[in-house]
């Protein structure tokens, strides 16, 4: 033990200088370790994690804006098509109603000519019986009146031709 | 003694460096030599960087960016020690606090001025206020203990007491071996005093440790001394270039060798 | 001859020690230099353990000049 001791002082060994330098090196590392490495070790977690979260949320938000994007343009699209839809049987449907109503109009103008025609001949047939009852009394009446007349052969002729 | 100092215009006759560091005062149980008092003023830029380091922002500024980049580099460097990164982020504290101080305390007699305060005793001797604090040995040493101390602490907390307590004295090896055979036994036998052999390296540790750094920075001081007196231009500078790299390298090495005996100390065995 | 002058001899002889030290870094960091050349990519790790490597090699060295300063 002797030696080691001696071998130490040779070194320059002091037991006093030794533990007030340990009890420093202590503080130092105390310092070092509590005020600044932990303390920037914690800054750079910290700042590390609010970019992260900014990262993120930055993908979040594109992601989103893309999805609505993509929703809107699919909303547009399918509009169209329906509005296309829709025009299509608005005109087929015209074209229903059209033809539809002209061959209603068809029917209706036949019935109404129809109509027109059977007025018109029932309106004959009416002039015709009315004539044929009138007829007798014309006649009478006309021939009194030719007879009131000087009857001649000429005038009897042009009368009966009149009558006829 | 009186340092006879001829400085002539060619060179500069210093007295070359005891051994062993002066003392001026005692405080208690503690003395203060004159490498006491260069760990003081490096306690003293500790603390002015832990008020820089307190003011520190979400937005870094000039000084924060120097502050962070310099830690990552560290981290890094201990992260590949130790192998693993988590290991390194939980290490870093340490390693890097050890790193950061041997640097400092390696590169502050660099420079200039610092190392030309002397003080004068009441009985006409003169020393310098601020030796270099590892060019002393006992600077080294109660470095070197610390560290191992350390260790120990380490290994129990990562281990459990027992379990890390068992590699020095393998007396569950020695029984577990007799209970196989007799020839197991002895063989566990011849393990058992391994294990306090491993006692042993544990102290080797700490005096190798301590003598490389001490052995590095005062034959690096001595020899710059002698140059100056040989020739006080331009030869020494570029010692003094060389010196730089070799308190870097000791500064990197010593932390280097603590993060493989932190890895040693946590380093979880089968048995 | 007397005591101081064989403590100067063993001094002297202590420096020695430099020699295999020197062979021994050059050998190491030649040897890692050449691992580099091969695989650039390794070169971080190779670096470290080169100085942990020198470092203990390096011991020896100091061990030698613990003795000199021993030697009194």
């Amino acid at each position: 033990m002797n030696i080691v001791l001696d071998v130490l002082n040779n070194l320059g060994f002091n037991w006093h200088v030794a533990l007030a330098n340990f009890v420093n090196f202590l503080i130092i590392l105390y310092i070092l370790n509590v005020f600044i490495f932990k303390k920037i070790r914690k800054q750079i977690s910290h700042r590390d994690g609010i970019i992260k979260q900014g990262l993120t949320d930055a993908e979040q938000a594109k992601k989103d804006r893309e999805n609505i994007e993509e929703e809107r343009l699919s909303v547009i699209h399918k509009a169209e098509k329906e509005g296309h839809a829709l025009i299509d049987v608005a005109h087929s449907k015209g074209e229903h109603i059209v033809a539809d109503a002209k061959a209603k109009a068809d029917i209706e103008a036949d019935k109404i000519k129809g109509e027109a025609e059977k007025i018109k001949a029932q309106a004959k047939e009416d002039a015709e019986k009315e004539f044929a009852k009138e007829a007798p009394k014309i006649v009478a009446e006309l021939t009194k009146k030719a007879l009131k007349e000087n009857m001649t052969g000429q005038a009897n002729n042009e009368l009966i031709s009149k009558i006829a | 003694m009186q340092i006879e100092r001829l400085n002539s215009f060619l060179h500069v006759n210093e007295e070359i460096p005891q051994i062993s560091s002066f003392v001026f005062a005692k405080v208690g149980p503690f003395s203060i030599a004159n490498t006491t008092t260069t760990i003081f003023l490096i306690t003293l830029i500790f603390i002015v960087g832990a008020f820089f380091v307190h003011r520190f922002k979400l937005k870094p500024s000039k000084v924060q960016h120097v502050f962070e980049m310099l830690y990552e580099t560290i981290e890094g460097f201990v992260a590949q020690l130790v192998g693993s990164k988590e290991k390194g982020e939980a290490v870093t504290p340490y390693v890097g606090a050890i790193m950061v101080y041997l640097l400092i305390a390696n590169l502050l007699p660099m420079f200039p001025f610092i190392s030309s305060f002397y003080l004068h005793t009441g009985s006409g001797e003169e020393f310098p206020l601020f030796r270099g604090a590892t060019t002393d040995f006992n600077t080294t040493f109660g470095l070197a203990l610390a560290v191992i101390i350390f260790m120990q602490f380490f290994g129990v907390k990562e281990q459990g007491f027992f379990n890390y307590i068992s590699h020095f004295l393998q007396f569950k090896h020695v029984y577990r071996g007799f209970k196989k055979g007799i020839g197991e036994g002895f063989i566990s036998i011849i393990g058992f005093f391994v294990g306090l052999i491993e006692i042993i390296s544990e102290l080797a540790k700490i005096i190798s440790l301590s003598l490389r750094l001490f052995g590095n920075m005062f034959a690096h001081e001595v020899l710059t001394i002698i140059l100056l007196s040989a020739f006080a231009y331009f030869v020494p500078a570029l010692w003094m270039g060389m010196g730089v790299l070799v308190g870097v390298v000791q500064a990197i090495v010593f932390a280097s060798l603590v993060g493989v005996y932190y890895s040693m100390a946590t380093k979880k065995e089968e048995h | 001859m007397t005591v101081e002058a064989a403590i100067y001899i063993a001094k002297g002889l202590t420096i020695l020690a430099m020699f295999g030290t020197a062979i021994g870094q050059g050998y190491l960091i030649g040897k890692t230099m050449e691992a580099i050349g091969r695989n650039p990519e390794a070169e971080g790790m190779l670096f470290s353990k080169m100085i942990i490597g020198v470092a203990m090699t390096e011991t020896t060295a100091i061990f030698a000049l613990v003795a000199f300063f021993i030697l009194k």
